[in-house]
């Protein structure tokens, strides 16, 4: 008769085995996860250490790519190269592969606030950050708009140093809606930490305290900022309020940012934007349904979109930049020139319209350069963007 | 029960849909991709020192190809067809001094003079119901070269349709020895055993300069071609773990003067090998071999630019191809 040992002395050879098989394996993983040497790049039987590896190579590889093809209204070849292999790393089941996606991001970060101190002179620059995340300078102002860190809480993409480099720099932080794709508790409190004024729906954050300005779910509101006038109109994300900032920077022009808006009862007044204000920017998540109505309402001169790219959410939800470009060319009947950004990257708009330089693209109205500021130029007569008279 | 089902019917019915739409997301982005590749593979053609944009391109390649959700897409066969075609019509450009080297699938070269043009180790790819290279476009190739010399009898290397359709057309097929025996006249594999020999092709203006070299136990001919007054290619097939043959190698260079060095990607040795042979240039063969290799083992091109880039010490230059690139070589 065969003898079986009992339960107890099973299981704790068990457990045993289990030890030695973990001791064994785990040196031996760990041994395979970066190569031999330089020279013997060797990933045989170990898939994940050599995908790791690639990552880390192509990560950098990108962001070279990016800093020496910036951001254009016509990308060339390059560019779109860039854009699509970056797509591709991000599409990955495991995207930060040993945080060389964080590496990554927080570079394109480090260019941004190196260049974010030199002088503006004329028009605006606009830096486009995580999400629908941006922020607009001129030479009077800086505000951020829908600044998140993306990321999980306890590791968040931008970190926190960052966070306070860019509040140091900016003069307000606007939040268009409650979903926390637009909007971040921790960086709210840090601007309005900092003194610097946070405008943000009503309901949201009520024990945040400082400069701050709440709008009001379904009214328009104008607000007074140094060096812009804020118009917040009353869009909506499904039901959920989701304020359409229109930004006015006194002759520097005009930038909209339509927040999370999706709502097909607030295409009505859409539809008659451009016939308030002469939209220089818009500034739209790439994925809205009502993308060509939208930028049909606003008729901006360029449109940037956002929102590429969220990597919170699942796989086919995170809108590539590749997705982007087809979108745009399929409304190229619109004569809208687009732009497509990536993290930490500007683009200077208003900036080479040479002084008294008209451009008459614009059709019945021509857009006129004077000391650095765009004017209107209608009827003979010369208007700010925002409609008021100068001559 | 009921509840059960349905909730798991459900369950089942997202799965379904989500991988639905994750798979038809990545046909648009890998069809995307390709398309940018080979329009920047065009506009930055292989050269010594690789433009920043080439280097993307290949990263890009290199990961479209070593996510196994690619293999066998209808993009992947649009690319490597379209490459294929590129190289077709590329192969009728006349070549007035020196030598033409186009890169094929995993190891294929063919090398072209102003009086010969030879393929190595051309194959398919693929599966034989679906190869990567279509059957039609192998046999305008075959058409365009005088000569096929085989490494060694691995299918990754040597393809017996490829073989005839040399043989067909009244061209000689140089084998391994063993490889192919009484198959057809014209496809002839060598009977000496660990022997160096040479075979002369007079009307091609070169001399094929067999080295017996292994891939462990395996005959792999090391085939040196001389492109008489053109200049000498080396292609050393998958020459791998034999000590005994490293020792000769050493001295390849007192014996031959070797203009281009084409090595396996991933050769036992080769900073020696390249020592030993004493190239003038080198290009690297066998990157990105799909069909049955796992991932680990589909060597990328930046693998290969880190690995030339460590032996920079040994100052030759070096080319990067792939599939369908050509590269102009003059002494």
């Amino acid at each position: 008769m065969k003898h079986f040992p009992s339960l107890p002395v099973r299981l704790l050879r068990m457990g045993i085995i289990g030890i030695l098989a973990v001791v064994t394996v785990l040196p031996v993983t760990a041994q395979r996860a970066q190569p031999s040497s330089d020279e013997d790049l060797e990933f045989w039987d170990s898939p994940s250490a050599y995908l790791n590896y690639q990552a880390k190579i192509a990560y950098p590889l990108i962001d070279r790519m990016l800093k020496a093809f910036p951001p254009a209204v016509e990308p060339d070849i390059n560019r779109r190269m860039a854009l699509i292999a970056l797509d591709q790393f991000l599409h990955d089941a495991d995207y930060d592969r040993r945080n060389a996606f964080g590496t990554f991001f927080n570079t394109r970060m480090a260019h941004m606030l190196e260049g974010i101190d030199n002088p503006l002179s004329t028009g605006i620059r606009i830096y486009k950050l995580y999400n629908s995340g941006f922020i607009i300078r001129t030479p009077e102002t800086t505000v951020a708009i829908d600044l998140v860190p993306g990321g999980m809480s306890n590791k968040p993409f931008l970190s926190d140093s960052a966070v306070s480099e860019i509040v140091r720099r900016c003069a307000a932080l606007i939040i268009t809606n409650t979903d926390k794709a637009h909007a971040n508790r921790s960086i709210a409190w840090t601007f309005a930490g900092e003194g610097k004024k946070v405008i943000l729906p009503e309901e949201l954050w009520t024990n945040l305290d400082g400069d701050i300005v709440r709008i009001g779910a379904d009214t328009e509101q104008t607000i007074d900022l140094a060096g812009m006038k804020l118009h917040l109109l009353p869009g909506h994300n499904g039901q959920t309020a989701n304020s359409i900032c229109v930004m006015d920077f006194n002759g520097r022009g005009v930038v909209a940012h339509t927040g999370a808006q999706d709502n097909e009862a607030d295409l009505e007044w859409i539809d008659r934007i451009h016939t308030r204000y002469d939209i220089d920017v818009l500034l739209s998540k790439t994925q809205s349904p009502d993308l060509e109505a939208i930028i049909t309402g606003f008729k901006p001169d360029t449109v940037i979109t956002c929102h590429e790219n969220e990597l919170e959410n699942t796989f086919d939800k995170r809108e590539s930049y590749w997705i982007t470009q087809k979108r745009m060319k399929n409304l190229a009947n619109l004569n809208v020139p687009n732009v497509i950004m990536t993290w930490g990257e500007a683009y200077d708009f208003g900036n080479s319209i040479a002084d008294t330089q008209e451009d008459t693209s614009t059709g019945t109205s021509k857009r006129i350069g004077r000391d650095g500021i765009l004017y209107i130029k209608r009827n003979g007569a010369i208007y700010t963007p925002a409609g008021i008279k100068v001559n | 029960m009921k509840h059960l089902i349905l909730t798991l019917s459900i369950c089942l019915g997202t799965a379904v849909c989500v991988t639905a739409q994750k798979s038809e997301y990545k046909l648009g982005q890998a069809e995307t991709a390709f398309t940018a590749i080979d329009e920047i593979l065009r506009a930055y053609r292989p050269a010594t020192e690789i433009p920043l944009p080439r280097e993307m391109a290949l990263m890009s390649l290199d990961q479209l190809l070593h996510d196994t959700d690619n293999d066998n897409t209808e993009p992947f066969y649009s690319f490597i067809n379209n490459r294929m075609l590129q190289l077709l019509t590329d192969l009728d450009r006349k070549v007035d001094k020196g030598l033409r080297i186009y890169k094929l699938y995993n190891d294929g070269f063919i090398v072209k003079s102003p009086k010969a043009t030879i393929a190595i180790d051309l194959i398919p790819g693929g599966s034989a119901a679906k190869p990567f290279i279509t059957d039609s476009i192998v046999y305008e190739i075959a058409g365009r070269c005088d000569a096929l010399f085989i490494s060694h009898e691995h299918a990754d290397h040597a393809n017996l349709n490829i073989a005839k359709s040399f043989a067909a057309r009244g061209k000689r097929v140089i084998a391994p020895k063993g490889l192919w025996v009484g198959v057809d006249p014209l496809i002839q594999p060598m009977e000496l055993e660990n022997q160096e020999f040479d075979v002369e092709f007079e009307e091609l203006d070169l001399t094929l300069h067999v080295l017996p070299g292994h891939q462990g136990d395996i005959y792999n001919n090391i085939n040196v071609v001389e492109f008489h007054n053109e200049g000498t290619v080396a292609q050393t097939g998958d020459q791998w773990g034999n000590a005994d043959d490293l020792m000769w190698i050493d001295r390849v260079h007192e014996k031959y003067d070797i203009d281009v060095l084409m090595p396996n990607c991933w050769i036992d040795q080769m900073r020696r090998v390249i020592r030993g042979f004493g190239p003038k240039l080198i290009i690297t063969g066998h990157e990105n071999e799909l069909g049955e290799h796992s991932i680990d083992h589909r060597e990328a091109y930046w693998m290969t630019i880190f690995k030339m880039d460590k032996m920079s010490d040994l100052n030759i230059p070096n080319v990067l191809m792939t599939w369908g690139e050509s590269y102009d070589y003059r002494k």
